[in-house]
């Protein structure tokens, strides 16, 4: 995780988590804030299991996940991907997870996307955090350089 | 139970789609989409312009979730699908890049999303995803009504002349298609170019305003032969919207600006099409998000055709005999000189240094103002012209009535003193509020 990377996912960016159930079908939720540990090499991701329950018992059943981090103004996109692991989120995540989705709406509001529409995504009901390793890091910005493998620990 | 068809808001492009595939080394994998299309009651086709991991994994394992997006409320819904072909051509193939082609335009990435391959997927169940958000007010029924849409064909059918269809049309346009402002171009064979004629909902006119093929959604429409719909134009603006047409800048460019509807959101290009030739492009805009959506473009398509349908008969019926020629009426002051200047050139006409129009529609005034000065008449039979206009009008090709239609609005839109009236059936009538004197300026000159 190089130092731009980490300023780029502080900043409010959309979050989706992709997971993989026992018979390889692929799953998708969305996060609603993290936290960015850099010298652990992992970043915690905030998803509410009440909104995506699928996703959460993936990750317990698998340890594994991948999550983009996508900013909305210019499609400025990085996926990571690693090994998993699940615990209950506390009152700072909680609060972390307040603050995100107070961010983001902001950021989306300037888009012109209106406050009902956004709340869909934002469910904090129930939730944990979802502790993912940084083992690689891909570029996903639309264009050439799309997939392109940009850093990780493995 | 959820059913694709029920989903149209979903189909928009407004707010991305996301697909998750799962890889060889079962890791999985996660990617935005900019378009997904409804293909049937089973099927969805999703648009893949980089051939990236997503593609790449649907060949080991073709079981992919999409999540779909609502344009309208927000709301989300699971896909299970499975993959089952990538096609790289035809009728699927062409919408789904044109429509690629038309939103990339918007946010300045056309060069960055040059479409590949579509790839198409069964869907096996839909389900919506839980929601904290509070429950919209139900949606009133936004599709236009079947009964409206059968006076609005009769209306145009029924039209005494092309200028009367055409109106027609854009009444149906603002009424039925709930448009803010709409427009109809012509295509100014041989040049793949659109030339506005009439228009409705704007500050100004604009006939005569030109569109080449391939820029802008209007253009993109005429080139590919494709609707295009955007339903969310959000903070980017048609850049002429805001600009004012001025008088000293049309006759300096011998440009006429297209009009735009300030604050339009939503926006749709209709090609008129009929027997497999384009006539031109039915355009119309509307302030709100997503004003235009599948079912206005079936009932679009349906007047487009109409119209495009109506454009041709009128180049083929043939036209009433011409009648005695009647004696020359001149209105207003019969003093006053009307400074008319012809550049060969291009066909450019000034009347008293105002710019009227160039091309093709240039050519016929001036054989009307010649013709005028010369056998002192001022009733033409279209007959004649297209006559003339094969026999001394060099490069003419067709579309004559369109283009009388929309050399009448612009000389109405300019206040000139030089004016075309109907005479009946098949005949104009030139008025003119002076003496007209015809200066045929010799090519390399410009305008004083």
């Amino acid at each position: 995780m190089d130092a731009s990377l980490v300023r780029f996912l502080l900043r409010p960016v959309m979050i989706l988590v992709g997971t993989v159930d026992p018979a390889a079908r692929p799953e998708i939720g969305r996060g609603v804030g993290s936290l960015v540990l850099p010298k652990a090499g992992r970043i915690d991701v905030l998803v509410s299991r009440w909104q995506w329950p699928a996703t959460i018992a993936n990750v317990e059943r698998a340890g594994r996940a991948a999550a983009t981090f996508s900013r909305p103004a210019d499609y400025e996109t990085y996926q990571i991907k690693g090994r998993a692991t699940l615990r209950a989120a506390g009152a700072p995540e909680a609060e972390t997870a307040r603050a995100y989705c107070r961010d983001t709406l902001a950021a989306l509001m300037e888009l012109g996307m209106a406050h009902d529409l956004v709340a869909h995504w934002q469910s904090t009901r129930d939730l944990v955090v979802v502790s993912l390793s940084v083992d690689e890091v891909f570029s996903q910005t639309p264009g050439p350089l799309a997939g392109q493998r940009i850093g990780g620990a493995t | 139970m959820i059913r694709l068809a029920d989903l149209d808001d979903c189909f928009e492009g407004v707010i991305p789609s996301v697909v998750a595939t799962c890889g060889a080394d079962g890791l999985p994998n996660i990617s935005y989409l900019s378009h997904v299309n409804r293909v049937d009651d089973d099927h969805i086709a999703l648009s893949n312009q980089f051939f990236g991991k997503t593609a790449a994994n649907l060949r080991r394992n073709p079981c992919a979730t999409i999540l779909l997006v609502d344009g309208r409320t927000g709301a989300q819904v699971r896909v299970e699908a499975i993959f089952v072909r990538s096609e790289t051509e035809g009728a699927l193939f062409d919408r789904v890049a044109a429509q690629l082609a038309a939103s990339s335009a918007q946010v300045g990435m056309e060069a960055t999303m040059q479409l590949r391959a579509v790839d198409v997927f069964r869907v096996l169940s839909l389900q919506a995803t839980p929601t904290q958000a509070p429950v919209p007010p139900a949606d009133p029924d936004a599709r236009p009504d079947l009964p409206a849409l059968a006076d609005a064909v009769a209306a145009i059918d029924s039209a005494p002349d092309l200028g009367g269809a055409c109106e027609a049309s854009l009444d149906a346009a603002m009424a039925l298609l709930g448009a803010d402002a709409a427009m109809i171009l012509m295509r100014d064979h041989p040049r793949d170019v659109l030339m506005t004629v009439l228009s409705r909902g704007y500050e100004t006119g604009g006939a005569g305003a030109e569109v080449p093929f391939g820029i802008g959604a209007i253009g993109i429409a005429a080139a590919t032969r494709q609707v295009i719909r955007v339903g969310d134009l959000g903070r980017v603006r048609r850049l002429n919207a805001a600009i004012e047409a001025s008088s000293e800048q049309e006759a300096r460019s011998r440009r006429i600006r297209l009009p735009g509807l300030g604050g339009a959101l939503s926006h749709m290009a209709v090609p008129l099409c009929s027997g497999g030739a384009l006539a031109g492009v039915l355009f119309v805009e509307a302030r709100r998000r997503l004003a235009f959506g599948r079912a206005q473009e079936a009932a679009a398509m349906i007047l487009a055709r109409l119209l495009a349908a109506a454009m041709r008969a009128s180049e083929q019926s043939p036209a009433p005999a011409a009648e005695p020629p009647l004696p020359a009426t001149v209105t207003g002051d019969g003093g006053r000189i009307l400074r008319v200047r012809h550049y060969g050139y291009d066909d450019s006409i000034f009347i008293d240094d105002a710019y009227i129009i160039k091309g093709v529609a240039g050519r016929i005034l001036a054989f009307l103002i010649g013709s005028h000065l010369a056998e002192g008449r001022d009733v033409f039979s279209n007959r004649e012209i297209r006559l003339a206009a094969s026999l001394r009008l060099p490069g003419y090709r067709d579309n004559l009535e369109t283009r009388l239609i929309l050399l009448r609005r612009r000389l109405e839109e300019k206040s000139a003193p030089i004016r075309l009236v109907s005479a009946g059936r098949g005949q104009i009538r030139l008025v003119l509020d002076g003496r007209p004197e015809l200066v045929e300026e010799t090519p390399g000159e410009g305008p004083a």
